[in-house]
């Protein structure tokens, strides 16, 4: 049985701990509702170069360098999307977990894996294990500014448009936290580049299940707008300077949006992740705290009944 | 087109965002944006049309006032008389 003193201790440093999961939590609901700001901030422009993009895709001749998918894909850039700070749960080493599967799995196919990290768990897990990195971001996970995702669609853009002896890549996958409610995030795979612009039928899903699945979602997508842009009779657009022209202007602000939506999402499933865990540490601290608690009494009672009986014992003493 | 007699004015419902949130929107009577082949003015019942923005200023006339606003590129659509500019980043004068 520890001695009171220690007990005490205990309790009075699981409260202090309780209170910091406490305020944990409530910050991380006030991020949520920033993250949820954040998102919404961005729909307008997403949108609207969502529907740019189909307007050009209608056009009947899309064929971009980002679009194109016949080459065999002998490198791949890998973004992986995770946290600068930890208390949260298995957030980031889930996502790690997942993004490691995808680099065995792209390295046993014979590619070469160009590694892209944001968030700076991610980062140091990386540098620990002397794994290079192609580059890094760190800094603000949990409010992603549009300039971050701009500078990290550029490099991956600028890595995609390379030729393979100069270190170019031939396709860009994301991996990155599916915000699928409160409680639950899962991580996802995304295949970024190239672009998905083509019919289903044509769609190439001899890749995993789980990329096939998200590309011919993607392509079924489009395939819907696209009819039923025919039916609403989607104006055929003037392009200009050109359509190539055009392309090169959006498709890469497309890239940096869809990249911005995957980093908002990852962000609001940072802090509804650690909310959670934080969540279930208070709880755990209550517990603890309570058990402490009743040990302490414990300790107390055995204390009294141990000097009672010895005064019982002294006085028997004297009677007798 | 309906509205479009003698006496009422041709106004087009347009559209400013950026990655940061919605600019702004409204009604205007024209734009005149930056496009890379020059400056493109859009007036009512413009045809369609997809260009690509530089970095300039974009002007949207409504009936009273000339909002200015600078941008650093992006591009603009026009479809039946609804005008989307989209910025990389955007500052009101």
């Amino acid at each position: 049985m520890p001695s009171q003193l220690v007990l005490k201790k205990r309790i009075a440093s699981t409260q202090s701990l309780e209170k910091i999961f406490r305020a944990q939590e409530l910050i991380s609901a006030s991020r949520i509702t920033k993250a949820r700001q954040y998102a919404q901030n961005a729909m307008p422009y997403a949108d609207a170069i969502t529907k740019a993009v189909r307007a050009v895709s209608n056009h009947a001749s899309v064929e971009h360098i980002l679009t194109n998918h016949k080459r065999k894909a002998k490198a791949t850039a890998l973004l992986v999307i995770a946290s600068d700070r930890g208390m949260s749960g298995n957030y980031t080493s889930s996502i790690i977990r997942q993004a490691n599967a995808q680099i065995d799995k792209l390295k046993a196919d014979g590619k070469n894996v160009l590694l892209y990290v944001s968030g700076k768990r991610a980062v140091s897990y990386y540098n620990f294990r002397n794994i290079k990195l192609e580059n890094f971001w760190t800094g603000n996970s949990d409010a992603p500014a549009p300039e971050r995702s701009q500078e990290i669609a550029k490099a991956l853009v600028d890595c995609f448009l390379k030729t393979s002896k100069n270190g170019g890549v031939d396709e860009v996958i994301i991996v990155c936290s599916e915000f699928v409610n409160m409680v639950l995030q899962r991580p996802r795979v995304i295949r970024m580049l190239p672009l998905q612009v083509v019919d289903e039928e044509n769609a190439d899903i001899s890749d995993s299940e789980e990329l096939g699945a998200s590309l011919s979602k993607v392509a079924k997508v489009k395939n819907d707008v696209g009819q039923e842009a025919k039916k609403q009779g989607v104006p055929l657009y003037e392009f200009e300077p050109s359509p190539d022209a055009v392309l090169d202007a959006i498709l890469p602000r497309y890239v940096s949006s869809r990249i911005q939506e995957c980093m908002l999402e990852a962000a609001a499933s940072e802090t509804a992740s650690r909310q959670t865990a934080m969540h279930t540490a208070g709880e755990n601290a209550n517990d603890l705290v309570e058990d402490l608690t009743r040990k302490a009494n414990q300790a107390r009672q055995a204390s009294i009944t141990n000097e009672l009986s010895e005064i019982v014992a002294g006085a028997a003493a004297l009677q007798g | 087109m309906v509205n479009n007699t003698e006496n009422t004015p041709h106004i087009m419902q347009y559209d400013f965002v950026s990655p940061a949130g919605k600019i702004m929107d409204g009604k205007c009577v024209q734009v005149i944006a930056p496009s890379v082949e020059g400056e493109i003015g859009i007036l009512y019942d413009h045809e369609p049309i997809l260009t690509a923005l530089k970095e300039g200023q974009v002007r949207i006339s409504d009936e009273k006032v000339v909002h200015k606003v600078e941008i650093t590129g992006g591009f603009l659509s026009v479809d039946s008389n609804e005008i989307t500019i989209v910025a990389d980043s955007a500052k009101v004068l």
